[in-house]
């Protein structure tokens, strides 16, 4: 029933039909525009539009509001700081989710992967408290990706092998991880905390990353992670052979099975590079943010993640691309704190982004027509082969 | 384990269902007609504030679950005009219509957090029946809602097996490009059960604020719409089925109360943790013994854009 292309012969019709009268319909173009152009456009004017209409729900004038905004992001040495290291974990969970989406899988567990992988980096750096970090940093890494994958292997398996939604199973997976970091947390790992709020003892010193020094500019080196990886995975989508096959699969899943892919084990290896990378970025952002195992080791990085991975379209340079613009946002939302602005209102702005994106595409796909009433196309006889 | 604490449990376990069990009859609906709301955690986070705060004002817990009512179905519309009617992709609109639910809440509900319900939602102690030794207090002594909850898919399931209606329901979820050519709206229909089962997903959130936790804090459903939204997938799409997924939901979120009173030497966290995991494994446990029936029970054309011709 599924037809691409418009009846331009309807019009003619329309004056012999007694039920005819002219009405708007939505119908697919002949011709779809450039998706990827309109979803990123209108992307941009859904920030100028919530930047235009933060003043309204903010107590600050509009004045200050915007030159906080500036001075927490661009504007400064210490805001771009921020910026960048915001950047971190968000451009690795945003890869978490791409790479499974090209596969049409949901990696919507990426916070429970966060909290797995921090955690389990947690855990080697209490082991190996007594050695440099040349050895400690990348057994730390290691073991938070693979905690990642295995935190994801459940959900995985259900959905290749049984077709239970991986989008419920992972997402649900994340409670389950923040129940088990808070045991660790409040439990064996328990430190007292002043301040208030759930805190592990600290990692070890030499268990923290070391800082980049780019002129005035200091991060911690995880930043070139979240750069080099979005690269890695692109150059490895497009000349490797699992970068093929997992293209090919994509498009689809019966081409790749005549192709003689093994289609299942593809499913499951790249779900668990996924997993992996969510591990990932927990560690990192356990090394280099909050050196205590805590439940602020992820705060809607996740949600933030896939969202980056979608608009991007499963893109390895979009989410790059996306990763940092999105954390200039989040970044601009901290700032805001500081003069009144909402804490949280900065995921509503991020959903509104997100919805602006999927109308920019829907835009591409879609137009709107003015035909004579449909029911008249669907009485006229299909004409066989 | 003795008596009391048994039937404390099972009264608890009952009640706590409520608001899972109303939302996923909700949602059992919409997908039926083809759609599935994924926002439904976002959708129940919206009516239990805007049911909280009604409350609060009005001091009728009446007048706040019409509000929820009003305030999801609207919410829920909003996200059946973006994707029903702009065939964009539900998880993405969902997983944005939540992030938008979860900031619009926090920002508007930061100056009430800590704060009680004014009115709740009263028990009713049924006639005669709550007066059974141990029977009646486990079963009978219940928020209205409740009772009215369990009704639900009972309901939902005359509407759907019995009545015309129902039929013309489930064609636009089978095939809806049959259901068009008899003459049926089907986009029509579609944003209109999204917007009725956002209505009761909204009810769902307000009992939360209103009836069981009784207090606003940020993020109160604490994904229970998700997991309403699992109960529909492990129901195999049948209403009878609905109703035991809520209560295993129920009785599972209860066990750590139950644990705690026997003075089980297991972590809380794992009590935490079990409704989440449970709902995992049981809808593993329901799609392979699905498998190996080798019956299909979704409707055919859930997630699928209508595109006419």
């Amino acid at each position: 029933m599924t037809i691409e292309s418009p009846r331009p012969m309807l019009s003619n019709y329309a004056g012999l039909s007694r039920a005819s009268r002219l009405r708007w319909r939505i119908e697919r173009r002949a011709h779809p525009l450039n998706l990827g152009l309109f979803r990123f456009g209108a992307v941009f004017v859904g920030i100028l539009l919530s930047l235009a209409a933060a003043p309204l729900f903010t107590s600050a004038s509009a004045g200050t509001l915007y030159s906080s905004m500036w001075s927490g992001t661009l504007g400064t040495t210490t805001g771009f700081e921020n910026v960048l290291t915001i950047a971190i974990p968000l451009i690795l969970s945003g890869l978490a989710a791409s790479i499974p989406y090209r596969l049409q899988l949901w990696n919507v567990g990426i916070d429970g992967q966060i909290y797995m992988g921090a955690w389990a980096a947690t855990g080697i750096s209490y082991h190996l408290a007594s050695q440099r970090s040349f050895v400690i940093i990348p057994l730390m890494l290691l073991a938070a990706m693979v905690a990642g994958s295995v935190w994801i292997l459940l959900p995985t398996l259900a959905r290749v092998y049984l077709g239970v939604s991986e989008v419920i199973t992972t997402f649900l997976m994340n409670f389950v991880a923040l129940g088990w970091l808070m045991y660790w947390a409040t439990g064996p790992w328990y430190a007292p905390s002043a301040a208030g709020g759930v805190f592990a003892i600290a990692i070890p010193t030499q268990a923290d990353l070391g800082l980049l020094h780019l002129n005035n500019i200091v991060v911690d080196w995880g930043i070139l992670i979240a750069l080099g990886l979005p690269l890695a995975f692109w150059a490895a989508n497009r000349y490797s052979r699992w970068g093929y096959e997992v293209t090919m699969i994509g498009a689809s899943e019966k081409a790749g099975r005549y192709a003689g892919m093994n289609v299942k084990r593809t499913l499951i290896g790249t779900m668990l590079i996924g997993g992996a990378l969510g591990g990932l970025a927990g560690a990192l952002n356990l090394m280099g943010t909050n050196y205590q195992l805590t439940p602020g080791v992820t705060n809607n990085t996740g949600f933030n993640g896939l969202i980056i991975a979608v608009l991007a379209g499963a893109n390895e340079i979009g989410v790059l691309m996306l990763g940092i613009v999105y954390s200039i946002l989040l970044s601009a939302g901290d700032a805001i704190q500081v003069v009144g602005g909402s804490a949280d209102m900065v995921f509503a702005v991020i959903g509104i982004t997100l919805i602006f994106g999927t109308f920019g595409e829907a835009y591409a796909r879609l137009h709107l027509v003015r035909t004579r009433t449909p029911g008249m196309s669907s009485t006229e006889p299909e004409v066989g082969p | 384990m003795n008596d009391t604490l048994l039937v404390a449990s099972i009264a608890s376990a009952i009640s706590s269902s409520t608001a899972v069990l109303i939302a996923a009859t909700g949602e059992l609906l919409v997908e039926k007609t083809g759609v599935y709301n994924i926002a439904l955690e976002g959708v129940m986070l919206v009516g239990a504030l805007a049911g909280f705060l009604v409350d609060l004002s009005s001091g009728s817990w009446l007048l706040g679950l019409l509000a929820a009512a009003v305030a999801g179905g609207l919410f829920a519309l909003l996200y059946g005009v973006i994707t029903v009617l702009f065939r964009t992709d539900l998880i993405v609109v969902g997983v944005a219509l939540i992030l938008v639910a979860q900031g619009v809440t926090d920002t508007l509900g930061t100056s009430h957090v800590g704060q009680s319900a004014k009115s709740v939602i009263p028990i009713w102690n049924l006639p005669l029946l709550s007066r059974i030794p141990f029977v009646g207090p486990a079963l009978f002594r219940q928020s209205i809602v409740t009772y009215v909850a369990i009704l639900l898919p009972v309901g939902a399931a005359y509407l759907l097996n019995r009545t015309r209606h129902g039929l013309n329901i489930k064609a636009i979820g089978e095939n809806p490009e049959a259901a068009d050519t008899s003459g049926i709206s089907v986009i029509g229909w579609r944003l209109f059960y999204t917007g009725v089962g956002g209505a009761m997903a909204g009810i769902g959130g307000a009992v939360i604020t209103l009836g069981i936790v009784k207090d606003w804090v940020s993020d109160v459903t604490a994904g229970e719409g998700w997991i309403a939204f699992a109960v529909v997938f492990f129901s195999g799409w049948q209403p009878g089925w609905v109703i035991a997924g809520a209560y295993f939901f129920g009785a599972l979120s209860v066990l750590g109360d139950v644990g705690q009173a026997l003075g089980w030497s297991i972590p809380s966290e794992f009590f935490t943790v079990l409704p989440y995991i449970g709902t995992i494994l049981v809808m593993i446990l329901r799609a392979w013994l699905q498998r190996r029936r080798g019956a299909v029970s979704w409707p055919a054309a859930l997630g699928l854009p209508f595109y006419r011709g």
